[in-house]
């Protein structure tokens, strides 16, 4: 069954680069929505349901902290798994970002990171992924 | 050397090779005016001040077009985005390094600045890299807990 992702990053080149990362990594993947700051996110995620939230933290009009918080906050999308990615490296923020249940992958990130994250957030064999592609393989986004 | 200057050196450095795949070699700080665009990162929290990186064309385009795995998708928009989210990662992550990783850091979104107006830094590092010239400027104002 294909994930349904949603990509929420105010950089272009960062959303694609993170989808092409995700492509290389070998993971099943739907039509994935990509949004440019944490108030767009929300309401995607709000209509969508995805499996899975790739979220940046510093990001104008709502910023990805302040997205997980409501996210938890309403009973409909608490438990959307969500994983941040991020430059921030604040022992402390990292922290709370886990005690809201979310993971961690620091830019810059290797195609194994955001794999292995994932495979551990939603629970998917990695036997069940497909050889992940080399790195600067052709991807088509 | 200040104490700002070699963790700015290995951050820059870095992202370079981990974000855009280009390498670098560390050369002489080049005279302002030289480049074509400029982006700067302001901080807040445990430190204030901004990072500002400034580049040629060609490393914007190179950049880019690394981080898109494909050169056809690069347009000048796109070659601002990717010097922005540089700055932005180099940012990140040379923050803890000069004011340690307990402290917590709000990154304003990368902004367009003057290319060509003087800033006196703090620390500043000059990279010559296979698609052209970067510099990147540190300037800060206050660190809460200095390393």
């Amino acid at each position: 069954m294909p994930l349904t992702v949603i990509v929420i990053d105010d950089s272009a080149v960062m959303r694609a680069m993170i989808l092409r990362t995700l492509r290389l990594s070998g993971l099943p993947l739907g039509e994935p929505v990509c949004c440019s700051n944490g108030q767009e996110g929300l309401d995607a995620i709000r209509a969508r349901r995805p499996d899975l939230a790739l979220v940046d933290i510093n990001m104008p009009v709502m910023d990805g902290e302040e997205m997980i918080d409501r996210l938890r906050a309403d009973p409909k999308t608490a438990n959307v798994p969500v994983v941040v990615v991020s430059t921030e490296s604040s022992d402390a923020r990292v922290e709370r970002l886990r005690a809201k249940g979310a993971r961690f992958v620091h830019k810059p990130f290797t195609p194994e990171q955001l794999r292995d994250t994932i495979l551990a957030l939603t629970g998917i064999p990695n036997e069940q992924t497909p050889t992940a592609a080399r790195a600067g393989d052709n991807v088509d986004f | 050397m200040n104490k700002l200057q070699l963790p700015l050196e290995r951050a820059t450095t870095s992202t370079f090779e981990e974000l855009t795949l280009l390498w670098a070699e560390t050369g002489a700080a080049s005279p302002d005016g030289a480049f074509d665009h400029a982006m700067r990162v302001r901080f807040h929290g445990g430190a204030e001040g901004f990072l500002e990186i400034r580049a040629s064309r060609g490393l914007m385009i190179a950049a880019a077009a690394n981080m898109l795995g494909d050169d056809n998708l690069v347009s000048h928009e796109m070659g601002v985005d990717a010097l922005g989210e540089v700055a932005n990662v180099i940012c990140g992550n040379v923050l803890p390094e000069i004011a340690g990783a307990e402290g917590v850091f709000r990154l304003d979104a990368p902004a367009s600045c003057d290319a060509r107006a003087s800033v006196r830094a703090d620390a500043r590092c000059a990279l010559t890299l296979d698609g052209g010239r970067v510099e990147v400027l540190l300037v800060v104002d206050y660190i809460k807990d200095p390393r």
